[in-house]
């Protein structure tokens, strides 16, 4: 809890107050230039804000079957079926590792972060050649596949952290009272965890969806996502569409924040504790 | 009605370690309330559970009405357990806690709300259907545990630990529950407790366990009265042991010769008497000299020490029945019918 002072604050809240609104500027800045980009058509050095403003950039870029568009579909799909697959893979190896304890865990637990530590350009250089050879490269099912490394690790120790606090007694009672195993996951296990599920699945959504350097290693440029787009445009693309597209690039993930924040209980937190 | 029998059942959790049940063989009649009593690790809830099905066995057998169950996976086996800890599941209303196992058992939801509501008369709580579990009390969250329970009307009944974590006043309440239901629906009731006070008011028979085994499996009063030996007694709160031999109606003991009323065969023995039998009197037969050490006040009786040639002896005896002057040097009266020996190897 934030202690209240009543009368004149001291130099501790002061200092509290400043450092939350250099962190809130921090964040709120660069959104803050971005929007305006976004709508101007021409801003030049002396002026606080752009002299003409334009809609032109968001009709260009979301137009029909524009690169954008397609690269906007393609991120979208490949988060949400990295995102269910690993929530799928994460579960039971979480529930061993949240549940249970035996010879190795440490060791296992470590092997587990691992993808999340080493640089991501060790592990992937030896998977796309691989991926050649499958023919996986350059294809969206490749890069889904390749997102699983970095993402399973947070999915597992989120996961395994709502495993902890959760008392397993209770599958055998609902047992006990006549539930077969699917019904105990449907209707115990599932919605008792259910928390740290959105916030494991919500992690691994936005790794996916803020995935570069393995998109563009295994796609080789033909799985077109919106970081790859983001990228190229950066480089060479007028300020308007840059803002654009990094506006659109942000929106998804600060949506998804605000719909899950109701869901995020002490006992999904738990999970995050543990990173 | 059910009855359960336990065929040599064998558990262990790990090959290093004692067997939490050993070759256990126990009838457990039908429409009765039998009580498992022993204190924490006597395997007592590892087999209330090999009974509901929750563990596996190395060896044995369980059969309800004489046939094996082993095969039957617990959802479909009839035996329901009410955790120590009621488990209710904190993301249902109280109402769908209950309702939980006719759900499974897909019984239509119009039928399931009836039965809920006659459930919760009769745990007398009719209106916290809507409310969550952890808006309950401790003893109210036990009651809808049990409710839950019973609304599938189970073949056979466990309770692990039913009183254990309620009040005292909660506890008389919860025992009267139990007894109620148990007599309205003539389930095949198990309960696991360590609390022999529990098992001696709730059950019809107990099983005395220790270290997976069954000590004595007799009715409370036998327990108390007519304990096999020296473990069981103490259990049941004997305290006074004397090594004797036994010979027809008379025990030889060291402090002098007691007559009892039962027959013994000539062996060597333990003579047991529990505390609130001895008496306090004038001399006369079956009597012990001996000097007050300890005299403690309870409020409605005193529990007193006394010290006898070699030995010292524990009495509990009601206020009403000490002597008003109590001198130092007491006669202590050990009554013929109160005395029991214990077989000794």
């Amino acid at each position: 809890m934030v202690e209240r002072h009543r009368g004149t604050p001291d130099i501790k809240s002061i200092l509290r107050y400043l450092l939350l609104g250099i962190m809130g500027l921090a964040f709120t800045a660069p959104m803050i230039a971005f929007l305006l980009n976004a709508f101007a058509r021409q801003w030049f050095f002396p002026q606080l804000l752009p002299q003409t403003w334009t809609l032109e950039a968001w009709e260009r870029l979301l137009s029909g079957r524009s690169e954008f568009v397609q690269a906007l579909g393609n991120s979208a799909l490949i988060a949400s079926v990295v995102t269910l697959v690993a929530l799928i893979l994460g579960l039971p190896a979480a529930r061993v590792m949240g549940l249970y304890r035996f010879r190795g865990k440490r060791v296992i637990e470590f092997l587990l972060l691992l993808p999340a530590v080493v640089p991501p350009l060790a592990v992937s250089m030896g998977l796309t050649v691989n991926f050649l050879r499958w023919g996986l490269a350059g294809t969206w099912v490749g890069v889904a596949l390749v997102h699983l490394v970095p993402v399973l690790p947070y999915v597992v120790l989120i996961l395994s952290g709502t495993f902890a606090s959760y008392d397993v007694s209770h599958e055998a009672q609902a047992r006990s009272l006549g539930a077969k195993p699917l019904a105990v996951f449907r209707y115990i296990t599932l919605p008792m965890i259910f928390p740290g599920v959105v916030v494991a699945g919500l992690f691994a959504f936005l790794i996916s969806w803020s995935q570069y350097l393995l998109t563009l290693l295994v796609g080789g440029g033909r799985v077109m996502t919106l970081p790859i787009l983001l990228f190229s445009s950066a480089s060479g693309s007028n300020n308007t569409t840059i803002a654009v597209q990094a506006l659109m690039f942000t929106a998804p993930t600060l949506l998804l924040l605000l719909f899950t924040s109701r869901v995020l209980s002490r006992n999904a937190l738990t999970g995050l504790a543990r990173l | 009605m059910t009855q359960v029998s336990l065929r040599h059942i064998h558990k262990q959790y790990a090959a290093s370690l004692t067997p939490a049940v050993n070759r256990l063989s126990l009838d457990i009649p039908s429409g009765k309330i039998t009580a498992l009593l022993g204190a924490s690790g006597s395997g007592k809830t590892t087999l209330l559970k090999i009974i509901a099905g929750l563990l596996p066995v190395i060896d044995g057998d369980v059969l309800f009405d004489g046939r094996s169950v082993l095969s039957i996976p617990t959802e479909q086996r009839g035996a329901v357990m009410v955790f120590q800890n009621h488990l209710l599941f904190p993301h249902m209303t109280i109402e769908q806690n209950i309702g939980f196992g006719l759900k499974m058992r897909g019984v239509n939801a119009a039928l399931i709300r009836e039965r809920v509501a006659e459930m919760l008369a009769l745990i007398q709580l009719p209106d916290v259907n809507k409310r969550r579990p952890h808006q309950l009390s401790g003893g109210q969250q036990q009651r809808v545990a049990l409710a839950r329970a019973l609304i599938i009307e189970p073949r056979v009944l466990l309770l692990d630990e039913p009183l254990s974590n309620l009040d005292a006043h909660l506890r008389d309440e919860m025992r009267d529950l139990i007894r109620q239901v148990q007599q309205t629906f003539g389930i095949t009731t198990i309960i696991v407790t360590h609390d022999q006070q529990d098992a001696v008011v709730l059950a019809d028979v107990i099983a005395l366990m220790r270290d997976g085994e069954v000590q004595q499996f007799d009715s409370p009063d036998a327990l108390f009265n007519r304990p096999i030996n020296e473990q069981v007694a103490r259990f049941f709160g004997s305290v006074n042991f004397l090594t004797c031999t036994s010979d027809g109606h008379v025990a030889r003991t060291e402090v002098g010769p007691f007559e009892i009323s039962s027959q013994m065969p000539s062996q060597r023995a333990l003579l047991t008497i529990r505390p609130e039998h001895i008496r306090i009197v004038q001399a006369s037969s079956n009597t012990l000299q001996g000097v007050i050490e300890v005299q403690q006040f309870m409020g409605t009786y005193y529990r007193i020490l006394v010290r006898v040639p070699e030995s010292s002896v524990k009495i509990i005896a009601h206020t009403t029945t000490l002597p008003n002057q109590m001198a130092e040097r007491v006669t202590l009266h050990f009554p013929p019918e109160h005395l029991w020996i214990i077989p000794q190897d």
